[in-house]
């Protein structure tokens, strides 16, 4: 039986592999909140994704910080006051073409009360970032 | 002495195969191919409150929805109650008949139904009051979303998608009627679905939360 050529196997495996490296971008910072988000069937997608900043709120995974929701944001938790500055400084750290199109993306914890929520939204608009998301699941 | 040509070894590379494998593996693995999904909302401008001004809206073009810490629901004069699915059937009936001041909402009890406005919506004028010069537009109107301080986020995300829910629905109808087409931004023209966001034009205050 003649053997089936696998040497162009490689070159098919390494296609796939710089697809998946185009398309790939690294799971971003890992959550230190628990986040389950909503269900909702209205939804849209949210379109570009170097315009999102995204904002999670939730309980602490780590239980030595207590059961009371936090604000997590790039890795660390953030606290209500600072928002403003670091809202601004990462909309100064966007190109500035950008800047206006600038969108939150909220990922909240359904279990949330609404009151961190609302006192975020107010810090937002103190810092001028008024597109918002509210991230859910179909 | 002839030199022998010696043929260079190749280099074995059956694992190559193996190694591509691996690597396509691990991007498999750290990929997110999800993109994120949620409820857009533009929020109101910040204003500083020695500059508040209270802005007029007639009341009968406002529609208060509000919940509590305990998650009861008041609509307009009503509470909605019941399971989560028949709440949600209310509140998406509700709301149409408010934006189209019919039903519960009909004449002076719903908000003010106007003219379309030719300068502003020109696509309106020309796609579907063209075609049907009996359309009014409920202009002005807002729904008013209130939450408490203890309300669940769940709570309000539910209410959010309901009433974004009776604006789509609205949308999609008028979709069909005019356009014979799905309201999806991928089926209609540009000019179709700005003139379809103008016939409806969502107007969800943020209200601030209760203390």
């Amino acid at each position: 039986m003649p053997e089936l050529n696998t040497s162009s196997l490689p070159d098919l495996v390494f296609s796939i592999l710089f697809f998946f490296m185009c398309v790939t971008h690294m799971r971003e910072d890992t959550p230190i909140v628990k986040v389950n988000t909503p269900r909702a069937d209205q939804v849209t997608k949210l379109e570009n994704k170097s315009l999102v900043t995204t904002v999670l709120i939730g309980k602490p995974r780590d239980t030595r910080r207590g059961s009371e929701d936090l604000i997590q944001f790039n890795d660390d938790f953030l606290d209500m006051k600072n928002v403003q500055a670091t809202m601004e400084a990462a909309r100064e750290s966007m190109k500035e073409a950008d800047r206006p199109k600038m969108q939150i993306s909220m990922k909240i914890d359904r279990n949330c009360k609404m009151g961190i929520v609302t006192e975020l939204k107010q810090e937002l608009r103190k810092a001028q970032c008024l597109k918002i998301s509210y991230a859910a699941k179909k | 002495m002839a030199k022998k040509k010696r043929k260079a070894p190749s280099i074995n590379s059956s694992s190559s195969a193996d190694l591509a494998f691996t690597l396509l593996i691990f991007f498999l693995v750290v990929t997110s191919m999800d993109t994120d999904e949620g409820l857009a909302r533009l929020l109101p401008r910040w204003v500083p409150e020695d500059q508040i001004q209270d802005q007029e809206i007639k009341k009968r073009n406002i529609l208060n929805v509000m919940v509590n810490k305990d998650n009861a629901i008041l609509m307009g004069d009503d509470y909605i109650e019941g399971s989560v699915e028949k709440q949600n059937e209310q509140i998406r009936k509700k709301a149409i008949e408010f934006i189209t001041a019919t039903g519960q909402f009909a004449g002076d009890r719903g908000p003010e139904m106007k003219e379309v406005d030719p300068e502003k919506s020109p696509e309106l004028m020309k796609l579907i009051v063209a075609k049907d010069p009996t359309v009014r537009v409920a202009k002005s109107h807002v729904i008013s979303l209130q939450s408490d301080y203890g309300t669940s986020y769940e709570k309000y995300i539910q209410l959010q998608n309901e009433l974004v829910a009776a604006y789509n629905t609205l949308r999609q109808e008028a979709a069909q009627k005019y356009f014979q087409k799905d309201y999806d931004e991928e089926v209609l023209s540009q000019d179709e679905a700005k003139a379809l966001k103008d016939l409806y034009p969502m107007n969800i205050s943020e209200a601030n939360a209760k203390y």
